[in-house]
């Protein structure tokens, strides 16, 4: 079932723009020119890269915030690279190096915690606040009841007049009731 | 066989033709001789006629027994004070000057105000003659009975209001008893000097106001107080009852007497000096030749002999004053004297007699009707209801016209039949059609007489009353809705050949009624007709039993006291007084018709209120606080129809507030307002899309937050995103100078 969602999702998949080609195709050209830079950056931002895919389509929120943490944590040893060589075996030493490496994740787990801490206290506050409004919206509910009468919530069939045709039912049995009472009176 | 045949119908013809030499016979003998032989023939129906008058005596012996016991139930002890200006006293009877049921009560001024008065009090069923009492009020004679003034008063002993009549007492002794025999045998010359010469004047002055009294006759006659030569004749009311109510039918002439006392309606002046000429005539003889007759007896004897000879009898009179009685009970209208012929005679002079326009109207040879023969046409009209199906065979073989052609030789009489024949059946041969064809046939036999259809027998200006009747007496109305609606009443005024009835009034009227029963409206059907038929009669509805009510303003004003008496508020106007309303003064009431005929118990409150409010502003009506408070209990039923809680309560505050004024126009103003109406439904739905709005923006928060661990996911997020972009960004800038400054950042390397 997998297999055949991943399928038809291949084939809904619109075809790449000329845009999106020549944007392609010059990544790929600077990143053979720039090879170096660029097998660091391979290294040093997979944490983003494993953010990126795991979340879903549309919310880049995450990897974006991962991401930015990321890059500033593999800022220094990119800036190194440059102005010290910029060299394949340069950047395999950088690479091999188990500091560099944690200096770069730990950027990147820093924005995992600036995410999660966001997060939950904003969502907090926001749901705070929805409690709040849907009190507030019951109780303009019941104002309008209370100046309108039940009729004006929709839930009532209405006669001509906009009033509950209930009440009218209820008024002319009540009359019969007298009318009958009325009879069983002796006269 | 055909020879026998042939012999037999000769027979019938000779048997015919010895009835008819008879009848010619008879009418050559002498005045003794017809009143003995005339009716020899219906020896049968004379004993059949006196069980029916055994039975109208017993039944109006009835009647009387219980009108004594409705005035017995008065409380006697109780006072009557009219506009504060004249007390009555309802336990001073005074029967000598009762007119009819129309009962007279000794009254007396107050005050200022000297001098003895006679009130007469009307009869709710009997509607007075309010229009004639303007034009009386302003006669000046004192040969007539003295209006001082007429209006409404609280009937104290009934508790109910009754219109009064009240009188300055100058009547003296009735000439003649109401139940005694219409012959008093006074000398020529007294009568002609104390009575013919005075009343002369008091017609004068009717004439010259275009006044028709209906009720000359010797019991309406009194004595001024002075008995033999120096009596002062004054001439009695007239204008408590309808006209000619409570004139006896020798007192009137045929056409007049062949309807009942109700359905007379108004009549000429003509009519009038016929009355005074039979006046004289009963003042005079000492015999009543007609005494024991009933009803019909007496007009059939007046068109056998002619009213002068039916009235004068064995009496003879002599000298001038024959002349005047031939001139004045002439049945021919257009040959009766007038008052310039009366003027004329007085003065001494002789009268030309005027040449009659009347027909021959005997018969040779008499036609079969019912089991009876007739010569005359006004008999056959007259009895052509009794069996209506062989009226219908008789028309339908031809017998009628040809009898009417070749016996009366009157072949624009049988065109007349012929188009009364079709009109009956205009509207098919269902329902009344039996009745219609008697009673359009009858009119174009006998044009001069009034509208007959089953028993009733009265002209169309009168036909009001009889509805009036009907509805009091709470009778089917059915009847007179079908003379109205299926022509009857149209067809006989078309026919009517008295100049002197206003056709042109009478037959709008008539239209419109035809367009009122149309429809069952309320404001519309039979009580509308009652009203538009009857200009003055008074409000019949139910909840004004207690009063009389004779204008728009009366009707709020009965309302008001009933209320301060103790009347529950309830909805004010019913059938009677909404058709009362339409057509004294329809622009007060049109507006809330519409309301009035619906289902809606509130939109008829708020139509009552606005009506009364109209009638308020319009009248100037003061305050009328009982009215108001009325309007305020009942307005909770109200403003529950209006939807805002708040302007439910403003309103009932400003209600309230105008209430304490008693300004009815104000409280309409407040709660009958459409616009406001309008305007809180409309508000209505504009508060009922805001809850449907509002539960909308419910239902998505709640949905959000039901989950909580994902509410705001995006939001806080991408608020994360941005945060950790613009630190980087910050960290990267500060790195870069500080890597640029030649600082080493880590050195693991």
């Amino acid at each position: 079932m997998a297999k055949k969602k991943i399928k038809r999702a291949k084939k809904n998949k619109p075809p790449a723009t000329l845009k999106q080609k020549i944007v392609g195709t010059c990544f790929v050209i600077s990143a053979v020119v720039f090879l170096p830079s660029s097998m660091l950056l391979c290294v040093g931002l997979a944490p983003t890269f494993v953010a990126s895919f795991i979340v879903r389509k549309n919310r880049r929120s995450k990897a974006v915030t991962v991401g930015s943490m990321n890059l500033v944590g593999c800022t220094p040893f990119l800036l190194d690279l440059w102005t010290k060589g910029h060299t394949i075996e340069k950047a395999m030493s950088m690479i091999t190096n188990p500091m560099v490496i944690i200096v770069m994740y730990a950027a990147a787990g820093f924005g995992y915690i600036l995410y999660w801490s966001t997060v939950s206290v904003v969502s907090g506050i926001m749901y705070q606040k929805a409690i709040k409004e849907t009190g507030t919206l019951r109780k303009a509910q019941e104002d309008l009841v209370k100046r309108w009468g039940k009729e004006v919530t929709g839930e009532h069939k209405l006669n001509e007049f906009g009033f509950p045709v209930e009440d009218d039912l209820a008024k002319e049995a009540e009359k019969k009731k007298k009318r009958k009472k009325k009879k069983k009176q002796p006269v | 066989m055909i020879e026998d045949i042939n012999v037999k119908e000769q027979e019938q013809e000779e048997e015919q033709e010895d009835l008819a030499t008879q009848e010619r016979e008879e009418d050559s003998a002498s005045e003794s001789e017809v009143e003995d032989d005339a009716y020899d023939e219906d020896d049968d129906d004379d004993e059949y006629e006196d069980e029916e008058s055994d039975e109208e005596e017993s039944k109006a012996d009835e009647k009387t027994r219980l009108e004594e016991e409705y005035w017995a139930s008065f409380d006697s002890s109780a006072e009557v004070v009219f506009r504060k200006r004249i007390k009555i006293f309802p336990d001073k009877h005074l029967a000598e000057y009762d007119n009819g049921p129309v009962r007279a009560f000794q009254a007396k001024g107050i005050g200022k105000i000297e001098g003895d008065f006679v009130a007469l009090v009307c009869e709710p069923h009997l509607l007075p003659r309010t229009k004639a009492t303007n034009v009386y009020a302003n006669l000046v004679n004192s040969n007539m009975a003295r209006l001082y003034d007429y209006g409404l008063v609280y009937w104290a002993p009934l508790k109910k209001q009754r219109l009064v009549y009240i009188y300055h007492n100058n009547f003296g002794k009735r000439l003649l008893k109401p139940n005694a025999p219409h012959a008093v045998g006074m000398k020529q010359d007294f009568v002609l000097d104390s009575i013919v010469r005075p009343l002369f004047g008091v017609l004068m002055d009717f004439r010259n106001k275009d006044f028709v009294h209906g009720s000359i006759r010797p019991s309406n006659i009194f004595d001024g107080g002075h008995s033999g030569d120096g009596m002062k004749a004054v001439l009695g009311d007239c204008l408590t009852t309808p006209c000619s109510y409570n004139q006896n039918i020798i007192y009137e002439t045929i056409p007049r007497g062949m309807a009942h006392p109700l359905g007379r309606g108004i009549g000429t002046p003509l009519d009038d000096l016929y009355s005074f000429g039979v006046t004289i005539t009963v003042l005079m003889r000492s015999k009543d030749p007609m005494e024991g007759l009933s009803d019909d007896e007496i007009i059939r004897r007046k068109v056998d002999l002619g009213s002068y000879a039916a009235l004068t009898g064995k009496d003879r009179f002599k000298g001038s004053i024959l002349e005047l009685l031939r001139g004045l009970l002439h049945d021919d209208p257009a040959a009766r004297w007038d008052m310039d012929d009366m003027e004329t005679w007085l003065g001494g002079s002789r009268i030309n007699p005027k040449q009659s326009s009347l027909r021959k109207r005997k018969a040779p040879r008499p036609f079969p009707f019912n089991g009876n023969r007739y010569f005359y046409m006004e008999y056959l009209a007259k009895d052509l209801s009794d069996n209506p199906p062989e009226l219908e065979k008789i028309l339908e073989a031809g017998d009628l016209q040809q009898w009417i052609s070749r016996s009366l030789e009157d072949d624009e009489k049988v065109e007349m039949l012929e188009l009364a024949y079709s009109s009956s059946h205009k509207d098919g041969k269902s329902g009344d059609y039996m009745d219609r064809l008697a009673s359009h046939i009858s009119a174009a036999l006998d044009p001069y007489a009034p509208m007959r259809y089953q028993d009733y027998s009265m002209r169309a200006d009168a036909f009001g009353h009889f509805l009036v009747q009907a509805l009091i007496n709470k009778e089917d109305p059915k009847p007179f809705v079908d003379m109205i609606s299926k022509g009857t009443v149209m067809n006989w005024i078309t026919n009517y050949t008295d100049q002197n009835l206003d056709k042109v009034t009478l037959m709008s009227r008539f239209d419109s009624c035809r367009n009122y029963l149309r429809q069952n409206k309320v404001g519309y059907g039979v009580e509308r007709c009652v009203y538009t038929l009857l200009p003055y009669m008074h409000c019949l509805s139910p909840k004004l039993d207690d009063f009389i009510v004779r204008t728009p303003d009366e009707l709020v004003m009965a309302f008001e006291a009933k209320l301060r008496n103790g009347m529950k508020p309830e909805l004010f106007l019913d059938r009677h007084s909404i058709a009362f309303l339409a057509a004294r003064d329809g622009r007060v009431i049109e507006g809330a018709l519409f309301d009035l005929d619906g289902e809606h118990r509130h939109k008829k409150i708020l139509a009552n209120l606005l009506t009364f409010a109209v009638i308020q502003k319009k009248a100037a009506l003061g305050p009328l606080p009982h009215l108001s408070n009325a309007f305020v209990e009942m307005m909770p039923e109200v403003l529950e129809h209006f939807h805002d809680r708040e302007l439910r309560q403003k309103m009932l505050d400003a209600v309230t507030k105008y209430a304490k004024d008693g300004n009815l126009y104000k409280m309409a103003d407040v709660s009958a307002n459409v616009r406001t109406f309008n305007k809180d439904f409309k508000a209505f739905k504009s508060a009922m899309v805001e809850y449907y709005k509002i539960t909308n923006e419910l239902m998505r928060i709640d949905r959000k937050i039901e989950n909580k661990g994902t509410f705001g996911r995006n939001l806080s997020g991408d608020i994360a995103a941005f945060i950790s972009s613009m630190l980087a960004g910050i960290a990267i800038i500060t790195l870069t100078f500080l890597f640029l400054e030649g600082k080493v950042l880590f050195d693991f390397y």
